[in-house]
């Protein structure tokens, strides 16, 4: 079967479109509310509270004009430009694809879309990228991590993108076990634990790494026109849908050129606070404010949560025996406690 | 036993790179250029902020983003300065606690003093 998805254009009546009279969807992700006039692909859920944030859409002119009034022309990270408004809002625009802007507050997200571009695609950086602006405005630190959920309890992946933690997290699924989130992640205490709070359900893999460990998925949907990875929707019984205990974190790194075997080596403090600093989702907002913010959060996650580093030679073969040792780590570790 | 007292830079929250400044590579580039006396009063900036983590310490520049980590003498070191201590009282104390030639002491101390004065972290008062 082969994994490949097709471009939908948002407003083509035949797929995904806005709603023309403006009517919102309710949804919960990472642990905050959102109002959507654009469907999104996970289970809405009833009127309630007032949304923690609003995603609206915003016409090609209306962009036009916040162009024009952009106070510089902003700076280009590879292939999407983004600028700081005079007002605190935040424009961001991926040429050809989409545009948003976040307001100052980050209560509100205005969405445009500039031509063809599958709603996987569109959701994925809606829901990372650009939500993480306006999770950084209302006080939240996201990371870039992605997490499992073994027996009810998380354990979160760290390492630069192209390391491994998507991959790795399909092996786990493979496994029968769940993701939490894939990506971006939010941390907050409830209870008095510091647990990982539900993503998206889908996970972001390559077209081999998904036909290998999750050969009965649909078809993924391409994540973006640069790249081969794909946007795969997960099925209800592979998502972790409530807040899960972080357990622990491992650094996934280019692994040295003899290693033979699985390892699991504890960090320093120093050394896990540099991993959770290298881990910020959003790097661009980094007025005073946020840094102290990030500064103590960091802080709290070096106390709390173990972090230890993994190494295992860099082949698919292997990834089933790394999942089966971490997962076994991390009952050991239970067990002791208990 | 000789000890160096050097610290490692961190870049900023845009560009997370790992630099480790050693006391000889700055020494020619720094070394002169500060005015420090025994009575000279170290103190932290105002536009930091830092913490210990389990021995080490983690500073960041709010001015600039920039990380920094000391390792223990370092963060030793940096204890004194956030209690603004003369030099003298900072080296004298460090002298007590660690094994270390004085001669090679004082040299260490001024250049991770003038990498910290360097970075904004540190403010020396006459």
């Amino acid at each position: 079967m082969s994994v490949t998805g097709h471009a939908v254009n948002l407003l083509d009546p035949s797929g995904i479109r806005v709603n023309p009279r403006g009517e919102v969807r309710n949804y919960r992700v990472y642990g905050i509310s959102i109002s959507s006039e654009i469907p999104l692909s996970f289970p809405t859920e009833p009127p309630g509270c007032p949304a923690d944030v609003t995603f609206r859409f915003a016409s090609r002119e209306w962009f036009t004009d916040v162009a024009a009034r952009l106070s510089s022309e902003g700076t280009t990270n590879g292939w999407y430009t983004y600028s700081r408004m005079r007002d605190g809002s935040e424009f961001l625009h991926w040429p050809d694809l989409f545009e948003f802007v976040v307001s100052s507050d980050g209560r509100s997200v205005a969405f445009g879309l500039l031509g063809q571009s599958t709603a996987e695609s569109f959701q994925t950086y809606l829901l990372g990228h650009v939500l993480s602006f306006a999770l950084v405005k209302q006080g939240y630190e996201p990371l870039h991590a992605t997490v499992v959920v073994v027996d009810g309890h998380a354990l979160g992946f760290l390492g630069r993108s192209g390391h491994g933690k998507s991959t790795l997290a399909a092996a786990f699924l493979h496994g029968g076990h769940q993701v939490l989130t894939d990506d971006m992640l939010l941390i907050r205490e409830v209870g008095g634990r510091l647990c990982g709070f539900p993503g998206p359900p889908r996970i972001k893999l390559f077209p081999d790494i998904a036909r290998r460990f999750l050969p009965s998925m649909k078809p993924g949907a391409p994540m973006n026109p640069e790249t081969d990875k794909l946007v795969v929707s997960l099925a209800r019984r592979q998502v972790h849908t409530e807040p899960a205990p972080m357990q622990g974190f491992v650094v996934l790194d280019e692994a040295p050129e003899d290693a033979s075997h699985v390892q699991l080596h504890p960090l320093s403090r120093i050394d896990a606070w540099l991993e959770f600093v290298k881990a910020t989702f959003n790097t661009r907002l980094v007025g005073v404010e946020r840094l102290q913010r990030q500064f103590l959060a960091v802080e709290e996650w070096t106390t709390r949560i173990p972090v230890r580093r993994l190494i295992y030679p860099r082949t698919l073969a292997v990834l089933e025996s790394v999942r089966d040792a971490l997962v076994v780590d991390m009952r050991s570790a239970r067990q002791l406690v208990s | 036993m000789t000890r160096r007292v050097d610290g490692i830079l961190v870049g900023s929250s845009d560009h997370l790179a790992l630099n480790k400044l050693s006391s000889v590579d700055t020494m020619g580039a720094l070394g002169g250029v500060m005015q420090l006396s025994d009575q000279s009063r170290i103190a932290g900036t105002a536009d930091q902020v830092s913490c210990n983590l389990d021995g080490d310490a983690a500073i960041l520049n709010l001015k600039n983003g920039v990380y920094y980590g000391l390792n223990p003498v370092g963060a030793r070191l940096w204890a004194l300065v956030q209690a603004s201590r003369t030099f003298a009282e900072i080296r004298d104390t460090l002298l007590a606690e660690y094994e270390v030639d004085a001669t090679q002491l004082d040299a260490d101390l001024r250049t991770l003093l003038a990498q910290l004065v360097e970075q904004g972290l540190v403010e020396i008062k006459a």
